[in-house]
């Protein structure tokens, strides 16, 4: 590995995505990543992929399939910056599962984590198959984010999207970044620094050793 | 849910601790199909870290004295069964917990309580006389015996503190906009964020010696202990004085039980709290495996020691010995001589010959090393007792030394978050790759054939599952397996205190190995987290007490030692004052001897042991996967999505070189299993070693592989496939 990709490793937002099996999770990831739909069956994605924006690395982790049988692990939300909560539509009972089964998740996650409720397959919708109104989406929406600087939210945190058509899927992710993520390299700095002194500041990075350390403590007892 | 999970896997594991989820990883990864269980419905079983609500969940789960809380589905064995099979019944649940006790040691302040809080009472007395109503929970509180230990130590029982834990979080809903607002204060404002930096610093000239490599993004923040630029330390020194004002409103707040049950979420409390050498095998592990990259890792700042009643700090590295004030001119020669003996010790057998098989003291006594040097040898740096040969002493020492150096003036690592992060990432590591995963949910039957070979399991939901292989932890395995002969004790503290252990330094995580007068052979370790590492909220320390279980002593005789020495006795000393306090016993099997009722494609992993690393898991994972897969590689270094990149419009010019890298992970993971189309798709078509000769890598500055048009190699490497 080169000495850059170790710099460049560590990822400046979190972004996480919740959401009953097949509602189109991996879908839509897919769709904002490599701008394609793949009608592929449901599969086992990677753990996660870093995405470029701006001078930041985002990392959007998928589920990697164990959500099908069971809970998530609580790992998988620690120090999200951003999570999505996807439901599917065309299904009322995945838009119940996001308050009955994954809001309780995000307690691991940032406590001031931005939550994005996105209604999938908004392509599939028929006169008559929709399931949960607008209305009621948004509101559930904005009473999650009740807790955040509401100055800062310019528009409710929902969005219906198409993983088939790309509808509405890069808005979503920019408005995740705009929120999350200051413009100016200035407020960067200051602003990553307070998203990070409680938790990261300082960790170890195992793959790299102890090399900048001052002379006298490396020649320890060698 | 888990009903309709398929009908067979290559391996079943039941037990998401650690030796199980790293065996599960290394089989997933080389493209075995694995059903990994968990009876619990939280991941990393006896592992686990938790929060305080979640501890006091687990507390009151302990209690229920069989699995009654899984829903056991029947089974109609005559339609499951193939000819000659029979079953074996499994426990449904695990007793490797016992004398558990929890309590709050302060009270809540005398103020008036508000409606609210009233009102939150109430409702939670009914929500206690409902649980009465379930006949389990009441036998399991009447018990007698529990009844008594709570007399004894004068210990709320418990339904009080569950009380303020459901009013803590009744209430939380009105309090948490009030918190958020505050700390968005807090850390939008950038003196106050230099303070708290400042503040976490210990000793401005002692910070060039320690040395943690952080990314780039961190150095504005970072504490005094990961310094490793002349910049950082400068504005360090810049800052002092301004933290000494804010120093004693900070020192230590008076809290009450209401305020601490509110930070419920912030606390990550272990049930088996294990550090890493940081050259040891789990370090190791976790690099080779790429798995480091879904953990984050502090460093123990520092070893204590009790000497002669009082805590000093151990020198260690060199640089320690030199800087000791603890060490005369003469005894620092005298150690810094034997502990260069020791990094090579293998190469000057004459210097130990006669004392292999001896005690390590004999040793050290033969040394003539001074008391004081001793004590540090014995009881710091090797952590050996008088027990301990020769043999061992020098290889802990050795190994103590090697991690020393590694990243920074520390032999060890924790986790952020807790130790039961890492049983998880190994879980995340086997999903990753095609693992599925259910949670309270567990096998209540095995099947054997004619021959006693295990042919699959019958889960509480009533399928059966056929497998290759099972692995369970011991404890899910039925009586017969398991010889009781090599069962024992572990007796556990889990302290919340206010303060830290030595005044001056508040985000020091150290270490101490605390020798007993009543029993020299069994230390007590004790661990010390700030809050730095994410174990608790600002201005609380948790402590981990641990300690070999004494035969005949409680649980509170064998702790009692280290509590009396460390924390607040009067309330005129400044020692931590103890807040909260979870005492228990942890039963543990030292080595799983097969017995011969064992089926042979049946295997057994311990639980947690008394240990303070996490090596030993490894070995026995390692070990396992080795014997049932021979030749095959242990967790190698996964393709890394870290490394690709997606940029916006660029050039496509990476995705030639791809193919070839993709051809030779598709044969990596082929070797053991055929390669359906979906499969592949799941080991991630986009993944390419960095390490390969790539141009992509070359022709940009970017990390690792950079995929311009990521679309393009997709669709090439699933050609790939489809030609092969
Ligand atoms: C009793 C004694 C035994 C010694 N034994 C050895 C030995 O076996 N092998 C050896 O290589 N050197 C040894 N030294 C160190 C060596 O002799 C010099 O001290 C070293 O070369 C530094 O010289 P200096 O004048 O640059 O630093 P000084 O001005 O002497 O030291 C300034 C401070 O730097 C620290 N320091 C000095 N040297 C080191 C070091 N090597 N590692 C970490 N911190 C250090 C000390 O805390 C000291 O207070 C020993 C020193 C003493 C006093
Ligand atoms: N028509 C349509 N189908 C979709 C959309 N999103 C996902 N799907 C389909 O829904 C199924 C499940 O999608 P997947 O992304 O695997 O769901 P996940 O389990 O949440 O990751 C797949 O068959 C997808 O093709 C969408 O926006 N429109
Ligand atoms: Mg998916």
């Amino acid at each position: 590995m080169t000495a850059s990709s170790a710099d460049k490793r560590k990822a400046d937002l979190k972004v996480i995505i919740l959401g009953d099996f097949a509602v189109g999770k991996t879908s839509l990831i897919c769709r904002y990543i490599e701008g394609k739909f793949r009608a592929h069956e449901t599969t086992i994605g990677a753990a996660f992929f870093l995405k470029q924006w701006g001078s930041y690395n985002v990392a959007v982790w998928d589920t990697a399939g164990d959500e099908k049988y069971t809970g998530l692990q609580s790992f998988y939300c620690r120090n999200a910056g951003a999570a999505i909560l996807a439901f599917d539509l065309n299904h009322e009972s995945s838009f119940e599962s996001l308050w009955a089964r994954f809001l309780p998740l995000l307690d691991n996650a940032n406590e001031d984590c931005l939550k994005v409720v996105v209604g999938t397959k908004l392509d599939m919708l028929q006169p008559g198959s929709r399931e949960v109104t607008q209305e009621e989406a948004r509101r559930f929406a904005r009473e999650i984010n009740s807790n955040l600087d509401q100055k800062k939210l310019d528009r409710d945190p929902y969005f219906e999207t198409s993983s088939k058509t790309g509808m509405n899927v890069t808005e979503m992710f920019e408005f995740i970044y705009q929120y999350c993520l200051p413009l100016s390299e200035d407020k960067k700095i200051s602003s990553l620094a307070t998203k990070r002194t409680s938790a990261s500041t300082s960790t170890v990075d195992l793959n790299k050793p102890a090399v900048s350390a001052p002379q006298r403590t490396k020649c320890c007892f060698r | 849910m888990a009903a309709d999970l398929p009908s067979e896997f290559d391996v079943i594991v039941l037990g998401t601790g650690m030796p199980e989820s790293i065996f599960a990883a290394a089989c997933s990864r080389i493209g075995q199909t694995v059903l990994h269980i968990d009876r619990n419905d939280h991941y990393s079983g006896d592992w686990s870290s938790f929060s305080l609500n979640g501890i006091q969940k687990w507390v009151e789960q302990q209690k229920i004295s069989c699995g009654d809380d899984l829903e056991l589905s029947q089974t109609d064995e005559a339609s499951i069964l193939k000819e000659g099979e029979y079953l074996l019944k499994m426990p449904l649940k695990a007793h490797n917990f016992k004398d558990i006790k929890i309590k709050f040691h302060i009270e809540d302040k005398e103020e008036v309580p508000t409606k609210q809080e009233f009102h939150a009472q109430e409702k939670v007395d009914l929500c206690f006389s409902e649980e009465k109503g379930n006949p389990e929970v009441e036998s399991g509180r009447k018990d007698e015996a529990n009844e008594k230990q709570l007399e004894n130590i004068g210990v709320d029982p418990l339904p009080v503190d569950t009380n303020i834990n459901n009013n803590a979080s009744q209430t939380s809903n009105e309090t948490q906009l009030q918190d958020f607002s505050r700390d968005e204060n807090q850390s939008q404002s950038p003196t106050d964020q230099k303070l708290s930096s400042d503040k976490e610093t210990e000793n401005p000239t002692e910070a060039p010696y320690t040395s943690v490599s952080v990314d780039d993004s961190d150095k504005r923040t970072m504490e005094g202990n990961a310094i490793s630029s002349c910049e950082a330390q400068l504005e360090i020194e810049n800052k002092e004085d301004m933290s000494s004002a804010n120093e004693n409103e900070k020192k230590c707040k008076n809290w009450s039980p209401s305020e601490i049950q509110k930070e419920w979420r912030k606390f990550n409390l272990d049930l088996s709290p294990k550090v890493l050498y940081c050259a040891g095998d789990m370090v190791e592990l976790l690099i080779t495996s790429d798995i480091a990259k879904y953990c984050e890792f502090k460093t123990v700042t520092r070893v204590l020691t009790l000497l002669n009643g009082k805590l000093e700090k151990v020198p260690c590295s060199r640089a320690d010995v030199f800087s000791s004030k603890l060490v005369s001119m003469l005894e620092k020669r005298m150690l810094m001589k034997f502990l260069t003996f020791c990094m090579d010790y293998e190469k000057q057998p004459e210097e130990y010959l006669e004392y292999l098989g001896k005690p390590f003291s004999e040793f050290l006594a033969s040394k003539k090393l001074s008391e004081n040097i001793k004590h540090f040898v014995q009881h710091s740096i090797s952590m050996t007792t008088d027990k301990d040969t020769t043999d061992e002493g020098l290889r802990k020492t050795k190994k103590f030394l090697q991690s020393l150096s590694r990243y920074g003036n520390t032999a060890f690592l924790w986790a952020l978050y807790g130790s039961g992060e890492l049983p998880q990432s190994f879980c995340r590591m086997c999903a990753v790759f095609g693992g599925v995963y259910c949670l309270h949910f567990t096998a209540s039957q095995i099947i054997l054939n004619k021959e006693g070979r295990c042919q699959g399991i019958i889960t509480t939901a009533g399928q059966r599952i056929d497998c290759k292989w099972l692995v369970m932890e011991s404890s899910y395995s039925p009586k017969e397996f398991v010889s009781p002969t090599n069962s024992r004790y572990i007796s556990r503290a889990i302290l919340l205190t206010d303060r830290p252990l030595l005044p001056t330094d508040s985000q020091e995580l150290s270490m101490l190995c605390l020798p007993c007068p009543d029993d020299p052979y069994r230390p007590i370790h004790v661990l010390e987290l700030p809050p730095g590492s994410m174990a608790a909220p600002q201005g609380i320390y948790v402590f981990h007490l641990t300690r070999l279980a004494g035969d005949h002593a409680s649980v509170d005789d064998d702790l009692s030692f280290a509590v009396k020495a460390l924390f607040k006795e009067t309330e005129d000393d400044d020692k931590p004052k103890v807040l909260w306090s979870l005492y228990f016993r942890q039963n543990y099997t030292s080595q799983v001897e097969r017995c011969a009722s064992v089926p042979e494609n049946v295997f057994l992993m311990p639980g947690p042991g008394p240990e303070i690393d996490a090596d030993a898991p490894v070995h026995v994972a390692k070990d396992l996967f080795h014997k049932l897969y021979p030749g095959e590689e242990f967790l190698p270094k996964a393709p890394n999505p870290e490394d690709i990149i997606y940029i916006d419009n660029s050039e496509a010019s990476a995705s030639g070189t791809n193919q070839s890298d993709f051809k030779e992970q598709s044969d990596d993971t082929g070797k053991t299993q055929d390669l359906d189309a979906s499969k592949l798709q799941s080991n991630e078509v986009v993944y390419a070693e960095p390490s390969s000769n790539d141009q992509s890598a070359e022709s940009n500055d970017q990390s690792g592989i950079v995929i311009g048009s990521s679309v393009e190699i997709k669709e090439n490497a699933e050609q790939n496939i489809v030609d092969k």
